[in-house]
């Protein structure tokens, strides 16, 4: 994936500038005329007496932590700053103070300048937010000046970074600038990570298998509440409580990291997260049990290792995934841990005071970094998960449609199949039938031609009867001629002639009758043929003047059609009568039909019962 | 005894003489002219004395017979006009009724039966066969496109009656005898369709021009 890599290291990039960035932004402080104050008297307050072994009195460089009592009432402590000023300042000036762990009230010459927030308990604190005091014009004089700084403190510590004094334009920029890095982009990072939490619980709720949305949501949500730290200063809470409640939301946040980390590479380490968990827990119930506000400065940087050395773990955990998986993915998020993790671990060694980094503190620039690689990163999974599944419809899809394809190619070809087999059906029907009925005729005909042993009325008889049969079996394949009652009646039209010639004549009595079941060409043959049979018979052995032809229906709804001759009956019928009766119940019996032959006084009836259509007539 | 004059209209040689024979050994008839192709038909029904039947075949090669049915009947030059048909061409045989023919012949018929069917013919009979009669039903009772038309292309009650019995193979006597009237009103009933046919197939010729958007009327 071509894209997904830079993206990624596009991201580290920015992380590695932006950081530069901050830091040669605050590099600028030395402005013209801004004089930093980084040495200080700590004076003990009228209020209050100094406790042993303090600080009082002596002269000290700027960041200090007075020692105070932590018991007293408004626990103070006072740094007196002396300055010389070669002129007396033209224009308006101020006072910057760039981080004080507390509150402050400042006294420039014996003149208050202002105060922010609350100086009663709960104290507001300033540790990362600067506080300008704008000086009156008149107060500072060319000479010497002297500004004190009562700081009101906690934990029995009252922290004063160096404050700086100066044109009131210069300061105000260094003021804002400041404010920006250390207040408003953290401000920022946690509500981007409140929104992100928000949107990742969301995805866990509605896929509640994949856990590690749920450790990351939480984690993140963790995160972004102990961030408050950084740009909430008036807190509601004790310093006690409010530093307990930060401390157990970075434990927690780490064991979610953790356990995030595992589920989202998949690693089962059960074990080691529980026995994480414990040990949060307790570390939870040892922060909420501590007495004593001076244990508070040692268990900050401790809980502040604590985080670092998971930070250590989950980073070390990614960087061995992406080196295993080759994934560039996991790679940028392993570099990004490891950014973090150096900043985290600059910050927690400047706070422990191994070295002054001005007023840079790195997590407060690397922290949005991660929060947006993490948005971005859920973006990216959801936007592939997304392209996966419409790659996969696209591949179902025309797989659908290739399947249709076949089996509609199937279908054409069974059907055409279906059609070609009823048609050579219908043909090899027909050949037969004219091969066996006039063929046959035509080929003894010609046998009786080349005996020489026929007279020429035998071969006209005989070639009327190959052209009766042949008119037969067109009539019966003829598609008007599509009931009964119109095939009798070409069936009249054919035999009416040698009737007459014989002298006997038809009485016709064909009525409308129900059709018959599955009655096609073949069916109209048979029929045919067996009333052909029928009315041979009469002419060459019945002795009858007329032949009656009817139709109708039975009582049980079959259809029928009857020969009634008044000849001299069946009961003195010969041999070859009674071959042609055996003839004709084989052809209706192939047609389904019931044949019946009886007398009917005088004479003999002949009666086709042809099987009725589904529906019509009981069976 | 006056001799009909027959013209005879056939291609295929051995067809034709056996029409010429059979009409010459009829002695009510005579053998006006014969032609082979639509141009000799028309030169021959041109002459002066005039055709009392002619006997056309459809397939001539140099054009339609229906064609020369319908120019015979409109010219007037003929009294009857049979047309030869083979078994089964119910579709031609009801195509050369519309176009005016009044009588049919089958091919293979022996001699004797075409001079009785020319004779019965001239004589003022109306033949029809159960097939062509269903074939006929079948037409007529496919829907009439203009409504204008409807009254002289529908059959009447008694004119469908007439029909059916003549599909199920009633001969006309039969047909008057049970539906209680005269042979000759039956008969006349049967030419009356013939001509009802006409007008049906022109309605049905004209209905489908304007289908095809060949024909249009200015409403």
């Amino acid at each position: 994936m071509p894209r997904r890599p830079r993206l990624g290291w596009l991201l580290v990039v920015a992380a590695v500038a932006a950081l530069a960035a901050a830091g040669r932004g605050l590099a600028g402080e030395a402005a013209p005329q801004v004089h930093v104050l980084s040495h200080a008297t700590v004076i003990a307050t009228p209020s209050q007496a100094a406790p042993p072994g303090s600080s009082v009195g002596r002269r000290v460089s700027l960041p200090y932590s007075a020692t105070i009592a932590p018991r007293a009432q408004h626990p103070q402590a006072l740094y007196r700053f002396d300055i010389g000023l070669e002129a007396s300042p033209t224009g308006l000036w101020g006072i910057l103070l760039p981080g004080v762990e507390g509150n402050a009230v400042v006294r420039v010459n014996g003149v208050a300048v202002g105060r922010h927030g609350r100086l009663r308990p709960p104290v507001s604190v300033y540790w990362n937010q600067p506080l300008y005091f704008s000086v009156p014009e008149g107060v500072l004089t060319a000479g010497r000046n002297r500004v004190e700084v009562s700081v009101a403190g906690y934990f029995g510590r009252a922290v004063l970074q160096p404050p700086r004094i100066g044109p009131a334009i210069a300061l105000q920029e260094q003021a804002r600038r400041l404010q920006w890095l250390n207040v408003t982009l953290p401000l920022i990072a946690s509500a981007l990570a409140l929104i992100i939490a928000a949107l990742v619980g969301l995805l866990w709720l509605r896929r509640r298998h994949h856990a590690m949305y749920l450790w990351l949501s939480v984690a993140i949500l963790l995160w972004a509440l102990q961030n408050a730290s950084y740009f909430v200063h008036d807190r509601p809470l004790a310093p006690e409580q409010w530093e307990a409640t930060i401390a157990t939301l970075r434990l927690w946040l780490l064991v979610c990291m953790v356990l995030f980390t595992h589920r989202f590479l998949g690693l089962r380490r059960r074990r080691p997260e529980r026995a994480l968990s414990a040990c949060a827990a307790a570390g939870t119930l040892v922060l909420w049990s501590l007495p004593a506000p001076s244990a508070w400065p040692h268990v900050l940087p401790a809980i502040g290792a604590i985080v670092l050395i998971g930070g250590v773990y989950v980073t070390a955990v990614f960087v061995r995934a992406a080196w295993r998986q080759h994934s560039a993915g996991l790679r940028a998020l392993a570099a990004l841990g490891a950014l973090m993790l150096a900043a985290g671990t600059f910050d927690w060694l400047a706070r422990l005071g191994l070295f002054d980094p001005g007023q840079l503190k790195l997590m407060t620039v690397a922290a949005p970094l991660m929060v947006l690689a993490v948005g971005w990163l859920m973006i990216e999974g959801f936007v592939q998960a997304l392209r996966d599944s419409e790659a996969l419809n696209r591949d179902l899809e025309s797989r659908i449609a290739t399947k249709h394809a076949e089996l509609e190619a199937n279908y054409d070809s069974l059907r055409q199949l279906e059609h070609e087999r009823t048609l050579s059906a219908e043909r090899e029907r027909i050949m037969r039938d004219v091969h066996d009925g006039m063929g046959g005729q035509l080929v003894s005909t010609l046998a009786m031609v080349e005996s020489g042993r026929c007279e020429r009325d035998e071969l006209a008889e005989a070639l009327r009867r190959a052209l009766d049969d042949m008119r037969l079996v067109i009539d019966s394949l003829d598609p008007t001629v599509d009931d009964i009652p119109t095939l009798l009646g070409t069936f009249r039209g054919r035999l009416e002639p040698r009737l007459k010639r014989s002298g006997l004549g038809f009485r016709w009595k064909v009525r409308d009758m129900p059709a018959p079941a599955d009655f096609g060409p073949e069916q109209s043959l048979g029929l045919m043929r067996i009333l052909q049979e029928a009315v041979s018979n009469v002419l060459e052995h019945a002795g009858a003047s007329v032949i009656t032809v009817a139709t109708g229906a039975t009582a049980e709804g079959w259809p029928y059609v009857e020969i009634v001759d008044d000849g001299i009956g069946i009961a003195t019928g010969s041999a070859e009568r009674g071959n042609g009766i055996a003839a004709m119940r084989r052809r209706a019996h192939a047609l389904g039909a019931a044949l019946r032959v009886e007398p009917a006084h005088p004479g003999t009836r002949i009666c086709v019962e042809l099987p009725p259509a589904a529906g019509l007539g009981a069976a | 005894m006056t001799q009909y004059r027959a013209l005879v209209v056939e291609d295929d040689l051995f067809t034709r003489q056996h029409l010429v024979d059979a009409v010459a050994s009829d002695p009510r008839l005579e053998v006006a002219a014969q032609a082979a192709t639509l141009a000799e038909a028309r030169a021959a029904s041109d002459g002066d004395a005039p055709i009392d039947v002619a006997v056309v075949d459809l397939n001539l090669p140099d054009g339609s017979g229906i064609d020369l049915i319908r120019e015979l009947r409109e010219a007037n030059r003929v009294r009857e006009i049979m047309v030869i048909s083979v078994l089964g061409d119910h579709e031609n045989v009801t195509a050369a009724l519309a176009a005016g023919a009044t009588g049919y012949l089958l091919k293979d018929e022996t001699p004797a039966e075409i001079g009785d069917a020319i004779i019965q013919l001239l004589e003022g009979g109306a033949p029809i066969s159960p097939g062509i009669a269903r074939h006929l039903v079948k037409r007529f009772q496919k829907p009439a496109p203009d409504e204008a038309q409807q009254a002289s292309v529908t059959l009447t009650q008694r004119e469908h009656q007439i029909l059916d019995m003549a599909a199920k193979g009633f001969s006309f006597p039969e047909t008057a005898e049970l539906l209680d009237c005269s042979l000759s009103t039956v008969k006349s009933h049967v030419k009356r369709i013939y001509e009802k046919l006409a007008v049906h197939s022109r309605a049905e010729a004209v209905y489908e021009g304007t289908q095809l958007g060949l024909v249009s009327f200015d409403r």
